[in-house]
């Protein structure tokens, strides 16, 4: 399966490359509309491997759930001026466990970005600012109402989201460091007749991009999670959880309005992690700028 | 006021089920409180205990200081696991009496979908009287 990613890649940017515009950290975001963009469509394919899960102390066990996790992404994005743009994003999901499987849909998520400051080449130290928003909204099933011995019906975390935050990006030198941090807001809701309230998650991401002279991007960046606790009406509480990610991205042209786009991450492998789980991805991703 | 002494009771059992427990041990305990008399509570697991796996367990009360025990069943039988936020599949559980030892009943069909520590809260009828018990359990 990694190799049929790997495969449709290198088919995907045999033509040649050409550089892309500004693309923020976009560690939260599978598409990021440029300045230029009207519109945007995203079709992404993601292949997750490896899951653990990883206990209060940091301990790796086993996962009795998912093995293999097939998601198909379709992203549209819309700018709604050259500083703003609105994005809407829905997934498809398969859970594998040996021959046993199954499908549903993902949470649908609604984002956007407002520009406070843009890129001037008058002064290169100037960052692009960017404002995030986003609204998630919980239709999926999740670990908390699963009714599935493997956990293969679980398609989502179980919350709806608002969540807000700032990307700012250094995009005028050879090696450009960009960082976005966002609070997220998981909304209270009751399951199974329980009420469960979640805290704040903060997320934060860090990159290093650099485009080589062959117009292909490189992107290297780490995302770090603190998940605050759930408390749930019964006196109970779900512990707060922390997971560092790290990912490796590389994006070419494949026509002026085509780019292909490779990554390759790790949830829960590098710091201190606890209360989360583990996992490796592969994700291919091809963008098409109307 | 029953709901206050009711949370009160949680509190008493989770304070006193902190016992340290070993992946590989089959058998887990804690103190139970109940009527002014004291059991303890275990689970014994036929073999070590996995997860994603259908295991079945003795669930034994055993009287302590002096305590009476007449009769033991069970109510309710429901494992969560507290850290990841979630509980497991119970629909294969059975419960079966033992016809040899009134202290006894036997636990199927348990499930821990996986490893990690996991807490299963019981409901259990002592002598007639209904009370509840925690016991933690490391899923390895």
């Amino acid at each position: 399966m990694t190799l049929r990613l790997l495969f449709l890649f290198f088919v995907a940017c045999s033509h040649k490359a050409f550089a892309c515009a500004s693309c923020g950290s976009s560690g939260d975001d599978p598409l990021v509309l440029y300045p230029n963009d009207s519109f945007k469509l995203l079709l992404q394919e993601s292949n997750g491997q490896g899951y653990s899960n990883i206990d209060s102390h940091g301990d790796y066990r086993s996962s009795g759930g998912t093995q293999c996790k097939w998601t198909t992404t379709a992203s549209f994005g819309a700018a709604i001026s050259r500083k703003a743009f609105a994005t809407i994003t829905k997934s498809y999901i398969e859970n594998r466990r040996g021959n046993l499987h199954k499908q549903g849909l993902g949470d649908a998520s609604f984002g956007g970005r407002y520009s406070l400051a843009m890129l001037s080449i008058e002064d290169e130290w100037s960052p692009q600012i960017q404002a995030l928003f986003g609204y998630k909204h919980s239709t999926s099933q999740s670990t908390k109402s699963s009714k599935d011995p493997y956990l293969l019906d679980v398609f989502g975390n179980g919350f709806s989201e608002i969540k807000t935050g700032i990307d700012v990006w250094w995009g005028q030198w050879t090696v450009k460091p960009g960082m976005a941090l966002s609070l997220v807001q998981p909304l209270a809701r009751s399951i199974n007749g329980l009420r469960y309230s979640p805290n704040l998650i903060l997320r934060t991401t860090a990159s290093l991009s650099y485009l080589q002279p062959l117009f292909v991007k490189w992107v290297i960046g780490t995302t770090t999670e603190n998940k605050g606790k759930v408390k749930v009406e019964d006196g109970t509480e779900q512990p707060n959880a922390l997971t560092n990610s790290f990912f490796l991205t590389v994006e070419s042209m494949v026509t002026e309005t085509d780019l292909a786009r490779l990554s390759y991450s790790e949830t829960g492998t590098i710091g201190r992690n606890y209360n989360t789980y583990s996992s490796r991805n592969l994700t291919l991703a091809y963008i098409h700028s109307f | 006021m029953k709901s206050i002494f009711g949370f009160v009771f949680w509190l008493t059992l989770a304070s006193c089920g902190d016992k340290k427990t070993s992946p590989d041990n089959a058998v887990e305990a804690i103190f139970y409180t109940s009527q002014n008399q004291t059991y303890k509570a275990k689970l014994v697991f036929e073999g070590k205990i996995k997860s994603v796996e259908s295991l079945s367990a003795d669930f034994i009360m055993e009287p302590n200081n002096g305590s009476i025990l007449d009769s033991v069943s069970l109510e309710s039988f429901k494992p969560t696991m507290p850290s990841m936020g979630h509980g497991t599949d119970t629909s294969n559980l059975a419960f079966e009496p033992s016809t040899q030892s009134k202290d006894r009943v036997k636990v199927k069909g348990i499930w821990f979908n996986m490893g990690g520590p996991w807490e299963i809260s019981i409901s259990a009828k002592l002598n007639g009287v209904s009370d509840q018990v925690i016991i933690k359990v490391e899923v390895p």
